[in-house]
């Protein structure tokens, strides 16, 4: 079994073009090798320190791939702008897994398992990927959906600073810690005093076709925020979800979950 | 490749294979035994150590992206820092050690790296935040309480609660020098696999080993065919018909086809993929209720129905016509794993031609005697080492992996480990019961109960295992704690092509606990009654008197444990806003020893060496449950001894079962020890076949059959005990697993207490002989023995032990009141010895959208009959409530066409610390009551036994609809809070 360490970048790029799986946290790469026995060619990134940076650049808040995820939890500059962000990698396994698993990690799992990804989606992030032509941020909806052709590594997200959206996470799982997510809503609003001028929401872990609740969407457009309106919101987002990830758990529940999460998310964020 | 690390200090060079994980470095290749396996995925923290200052889980790591790391295991901790920090985690583990925070152990180490942590880094400011500080490692036996409140205290910077006696044992393991079966210290062992069945139900057409056998790296590969011994598994209490491999059949998904060692993993793993086998697959039976038809596939040739028993009392039917009111219902406890921390299976090897095998097992000798019948060797030829283990609950009543082991021994010649990981664990090893129980119960409308009907069925997988034992106790608790006039329990097992079975935690009480306590719960609502009160108007009013009769005692205990418990949890607290809120209760008279007429003895040792000191030996093995601390403690007070006596698991007894070797000091010889396998064998099989026989009828000629009987086994019974007892005086009795269960300190602490009675009367014959007086004017005491009226002469232990030739050596036996097995009036099976009372209650809302949980208050009143150590009673307490509220809200093992799906503890949902509720109050009373030393009771299953139950009757109140199945997911709980 091959296992490199490439000082740069560059170095990185080229290995995982030649069919090396980039190892940085191994929360998913080290259980495979060990405990299923798959034999990769580890390309280990863990050490590439630049990768690891959060920094506001060109309008953008940029997150580098090898931030973990209990430092994006804690981290100020997300939870003021990104708390959907900060709230999905707070939702992750448990306080070691957070500890060592990355943004990076986590996206590449796509949808339905990275928790951050309906995130991404719901901000309207980007997700930076360098591969042999170079590096080229591909929208976080489509990196969702359709993936990225060529071998690549991601090396971060951009987060639009556009300023005047708030966003929200939520994850249900069966047990506080550890728990497995059974049903996850990210939404990103814009208001203008009471009212919704912008509205993104997606799902992450029932689909990998449709993360994004269109309908719902439209129906929050310039609309007065309120009970009624949160009601609606939450029984059209049921209605529309899309479930084409097989589960043990029921579809009226999951359904259900979907309201119950539009619901919790839009109440908690049109509070004055 | 090569790595280079600072492990505690120490820079360590070495090579590694790149798919090493850095568990697997420290563990198994540089001997740092603290960093154990429990997942191998991150969930359960047991490998956490320090990496770089940053707790990480080490399975999640490569070996090879250690290089240049510093890394600092829970054995390292205190000499990681400087002296504050090390002061710090010194007061910690003095917090823990007061608190009795661990049990079995095996999660401390990981703990530790995790606390002391937070301590460093702020994470322990408040009990929330220790308990997220702590959320990633499980713990199974605790229920986190005491590990929460240490930290916190540490963190706090508080002076440590003082203690009597130091807990020595917990203290070794919290300074991680202690080793567990799977953290013998054997050098590159070959890797032991095994190869499972692939159906639930086939035939095995064709098995080919040839290709793997020839495969570079392979040692062994052994198919039954390679089995010199007796091919089979499990216990022999009943019908022994479990294959060790299997032969031409498969059963279920957790038969063994085949085992492999090979050198590396993945030799061992192609080893597995070459061997071919062809299956026929057959037709499945998986639902009990299927089973137990007639026309049903059989999982054996004979019937699926292996054992029936009948309780009745009165006339149902007229107690039924009688009543106000009849409530019906059926209710369902689907399977639960164990989940011990610790994985199944250990290491063996050959030591002086000798098999010596490290394994977990609750029975030492009969995990002996299984590898030594599979090897056909005699059983002084293999040696367990089972001194402790990390969590056991019931699993390892069953036994195979031994065998397994030894067989890949025997063949190899050399080390092997073989050790399921959790996947395995989960999806092969043997589950507790499942539980159909169908219930009828007529009351009146005042709440006076009248009747109760029930038909339970449990389902045993495909073989008999301890079945016949579970369905005796659901038989003899039909009625839990309440005095029913007319009852009838028809309790059935049945086999079926689903995981085999193992007793866990209450050995069946559990399951027909929440049986009764459901309906209990249906007919209260039902009536518009409070449940409590309902309980507290019919607790029971008889119990056994020691010989098997009934005798009338005033319920008072319990209801003072009913009562104690609702004050200690006060009015309901807030709940969030749309939340639904519940209150429960729950009344616990749950079973603890064997029912009357087992042979059940157990044998205590009691020495002083030279020094002076003292010691206690017993059979009973450290699974957690703190029972060799309480043989100290009760030594130590028998005395008034100022220091804490060393405890020992005795290996003597188990070299040999009759018992000969531990009281003589010598084997006894071979016509005696054929004569106790002759017995032994004859009581085995004459209660298989009574089970067996018993099955074939129906319902009503089974109770006339039952009657006619009885006098005939009760006779042979006692006939072949006696027997027994004649030859071997102090022989402990194969014909049931001994030692297990809430009565362990109870058995084991007479035997004890027997044995210091002796060892005074031996010191003070020796010391009125040196004195010269008579031994009426001397005293035993700490110091020694001295004289009443001049307590300055005398002999002190050291010169008491001198006198006797160097050691003062004492033998005790402890043996259950022996009665008929069956009651010669009815056929019904007699109770067991001695009762567990307690009430739980608690307070907990559902948010009906979710079906999310949370529990907002818990109360537990247990009569613990005289509490020893009240910390460890606790301890045993707030551990059982976490695996109860587990098994009624998170423990849900999803199984589809007899196979497994759930993948491993990041599905198999073992509490964390944040899903068990950080305000439980648990209150001790000491009625003195319990048969005992001092009037002490077993303690251990009640609280698990009670806490499932609790939660169920909230869950009730806060949906206003019951649900009829445990584990209630929050998918179900959603669904009923839309019924509502």
């Amino acid at each position: 079994m091959e296992y490199v360490r490439p000082d740069t970048i560059g170095a990185a790029v080229a290995r995982i073009a030649e069919g090396g799986t980039p190892l940085a946290g191994g929360t998913v790469v080290v259980p495979r090798v060990v405990r299923k026995g798959m034999r990769l060619a580890l390309v280990d990134i863990s050490r590439l320190r630049a990768l690891e940076d959060v920094a506001e650049r060109e309008g953008h808040l940029y997150v580098g791939a090898l931030a973990r995820l209990e430092r994006l939890a804690e981290h100020p500059a997300l939870q003021a702008s990104f708390a959907a962000v900060a709230r999905a990698a707070a939702a992750v396994g448990n306080p070691q897994v957070r500890r060592a698993a990355t943004l990076g990690g986590n996206l590449a799992l796509r949808l339905p398992i990275s928790d951050l990804m309906p995130a991404l989606v719901a901000l309207g992030a980007e997700v930076v990927c360098a591969g042999p032509e170079g590096e080229a941020p591909v929208p976080a909806l489509q990196f969702a959906t359709d993936g990225v052709a060529y071998p690549h590594l991601i090396t971060g997200v951009r987060l639009p600073l556009e300023g005047a959206w708030r966003s929200d996470f939520v994850k249900f799982a069966w047990r506080r810690a550890s728990g497995k997510t059974v049903v996850n809503v990210a939404a990103a609003l814009r208001l203008e005093e009471d009212r919704i001028v912008a509205a993104r929401l997606a799902l992450g872990r029932t689909t990998t076709r449709a993360p994004r609740l269109s309908r719902t969407e439209q129906l929050l457009t310039d609309r007065r925020v309120g009970t009624d309106l949160v009601q609606e919101a939450a029984a059209t987002a049921a209605e529309e979800a899309a479930l084409d990830v097989p589960s043990r758990v029921g579809t009226p529940y999951r359904r259900q979950l979907v309201a119950a999460g539009v619901r919790q998310l839009l109440t908690a964020m049109t509070k004055p | 490749m090569k790595v280079a690390l600072r492990i505690n200090g120490r820079p360590v060079e070495c090579q590694t294979p790149v798919e090493l994980s850095l568990r697997e470095l420290l563990h198994d290749h540089l001997g740092y035994k603290e960093v154990r396996y429990g997942c191998g995925e991150g969930v359960c923290g047991a490998c956490m150590v320090l990496l770089d200052g940053e707790p990480v889980a080490s399975c999640l790591k490569l070996a090879v992206q250690a290089e240049g790391a510093d890394v600092v295991t829970a054995a390292g901790l205190e000499a990681a820092g400087d002296d504050a920090e090390a002061a710090q985690v010194r007061l910690l583990k003095e917090h823990l050690l007061a608190r009795g925070a661990f049990q079995c152990g095996y999660c401390a180490c990981g703990m530790l790296v995790s606390a002391a942590h937070a301590l460093k880094s702020g994470g322990a400011a408040t009990p929330e935040a220790v308990r997220h500080s702590l959320s990633g490692n499980l713990c199974r036996c605790s229920g986190y309480q005491q590990i929460v409140d240490g930290v916190t205290a540490a963190a706090a910077g508080d002076v440590p609660p003082a203690v009597r006696f130091v807990n020595e044992n917990l203290r070794q393991k919290i300074d991680a020098t202690v080793r567990y079966p799977t953290d013998a210290p054997v050098e590159d062992p070959l890797v032991g696999r095994i190869l499972w069945s692939e159906h639930p139900a086939a035939r095995i057409t064709a098995l080919d080993v040839r290709a793997a056998r020839a495969l570079p790296g392979v040692e062994a590969v052994l198919t039954s065919r390679d089995i010199p011994g007796r091919n089979r598994a499990g216990t022999n209490v009943f019908i022994s018909h479990h294959p060790l491999l299997a032969v031409d059949r498969v059963r279920s998904m957790g038969d063994a086809v085949a085992l492999v060692a090979a050198q590396t993993e993945e030799a061992a793993r192609a080893a597995l993929e070459a061997i071919e086998v062809r299956y026929e697959v057959l037709p499945a039976v998986l639902d009990p209720r299927e089973a137990a038809r007639r026309e049903a596939p059989r999982v054996h040739r004979r019937s699926n129905l292996i054992g029936q028993f009948t309780e009745t009392r009165g006339d149902v039917e007229a107690g039924l016509r009688q009543a106000d009111l009849v409530v019906e219902d059926t209710y369902f406890c689907t399977v639960n794993d164990h989940a011990c921390m610790e994985l199944e299976g250990g290491l063996g090897w050959y030591e002086d031609g000798v098999l010596v095998l490290s394994v977990s097992c609750e029975t030492p000798y009969m995990a002996q005697r299984a590898a030594a019948l599979a090897l056909d060797l005699p059983t002084e030829r293999v040696r367990i080492l089972a001194g402790r283990m990390g969590g056991a609950f019931g699993k390892y009543l069953i036994t195979s992996i031994e065998a397994h082991l030894a067989l890949l021994v025997h063949k190899t010649g050399k080390p092997v480990k073989l050790v399921l990981d959790r996947k395995e664990a989960l999806a092969r090893a043997p589950k507790r019961h499942s539980f159909i129980g169908t219930y009828r119960l007529g009351l009146r409308n005042d709440g006076t109960l009248l009747a109760l009907e029930a038909d339970v069925l449990a389902d045993s997988g495909p073989y008999v295992s301890m079945t016949p034992a579970v369905i005796s106790i659901f038989a003899v608790e039909a009625a839990g704690a309440y005095e029913i006039p007319h009852l009838r329990a028809n309790t059935r097992g049945v086999l079926t092509n689903n995981l085999p079975t193992a007793p866990m935690r209450g050995f069946g009480t559990q399951q027909i606990s929440f049986g009764i306590e459901s309906i209990i719960e249906k007919a209260a609502r039902t009536l518009g009654m409070d449940p409590l009160e309902l309980r507290r108007k019919n607790l029971v009013r008889t119990r056994h008197d020691g010989r098997g009769r009934e005798r009338a005692v005033e319920p008072t205990w319990l209801d003072c444990t009913a009562e104690r418990a609702l004050e200690a949890l006060g009015p309901p607290p807030e709940a969030p806003a749309g939340w639904l809120v519940g209150r429960g209760v729950t009344t616990v008279h749950a079973k603890y020893g064997f029912p009357y007429g087992f042979v059940d003895r157990f044998l205590g040792r009691v020495t002083v060496n030279g020094t002076g000191a003292f010691e206690v030996a017993s059979e009973v093995p450290d699974a957690g449950t703190g029972v060799p601390f309480g043989l100290a403690s009760l030594l130590a007070e028998r005395f008034g001894l100022e220091q804490l006596p060393g405890y020992r698991q005795s290996q003597d007894a188990l070299d040999d079962p009759t018992g000969f070797l531990f009281s003589r000091g010598h084997r006894p010889g071979r016509l005696r020890t054929w004569c106790y396998y002759t017995i032994e064998t004859l009581q085995s099989n004459v209660a298989g076949t009574l089970q067996a026989r018993m099955a074939d009828l129906g319902p009503s000629s089974h109770r006339r059959a039952m009657r006619l009987t009885a006098w005939a086994v009760n006779l042979f019974n006692k006939l072949s005990s006696g027997l027994k007892t004649w030859l071997f005086p102090y022989g402990p009795d194969a014909y049931v697993p001994r030692i297990a269960g809430s009565r362990s300190f109870y058995m084991a602490g007479r035997a004890v207490l027997d044995a210091a009675d002796h060892l005074e009367a031996h010191a003070l014959a020796l010391a009125a002989q040196a004195l010269g007086v008579d031994a009426g004017a001397l005293e035993a005491g700490g110091r020694g023995v001295y004289r009443r009226d001049d307590p300055e002469a005398g002999l002190s232990w050291a010169e008491l032990a001198a006198a006797a030739g160097g050691t003062l050596t004492a033998i005790g036996t402890a043996r259950l009141p022996r009665g008929n097995l069956l009651v010669s009036r009815s056929g019904n099976q007699v109770g067991p010895v001695d009762f567990m009372d307690g009430t739980h209650a608690c307070d907990l809302a559902v948010d009906p959208d979710t079906g999310e949980v949370r529990i907002l208050g818990y109360a537990a009143c247990h009569d613990v009959g005289r509490a020893f150590n009240p910390e460890t009673i606790r301890g045993q307490v707030y551990g059982g409530i976490a695996m109860g509220i587990g098994q009624a809200l998170y423990e849900h093992l999803v199984v589809e066409q007899g196979q497994v799906k759930t993948q491993g503890l990041h599905e198999y949902l073992v509490p964390t610390s944040l899903d068990v509720p950080g305000n439980v109050s648990i209150i001790l009373l000491e009625s003195g009551e319990g048969l005992g030393p001092g009037g002490a009771k077993g303690v251990g299953e009640g609280a698990a036994v009670a806490a499932p139950n609790v939660v169920a009757n909230a869950l009730y109140d806060a949906l206003g609809v019951q649900l009829h199945t445990i584990p209630a997911t929050p998918e179900a709980i959603a669904e009923a809070a839309r019924r509502r």
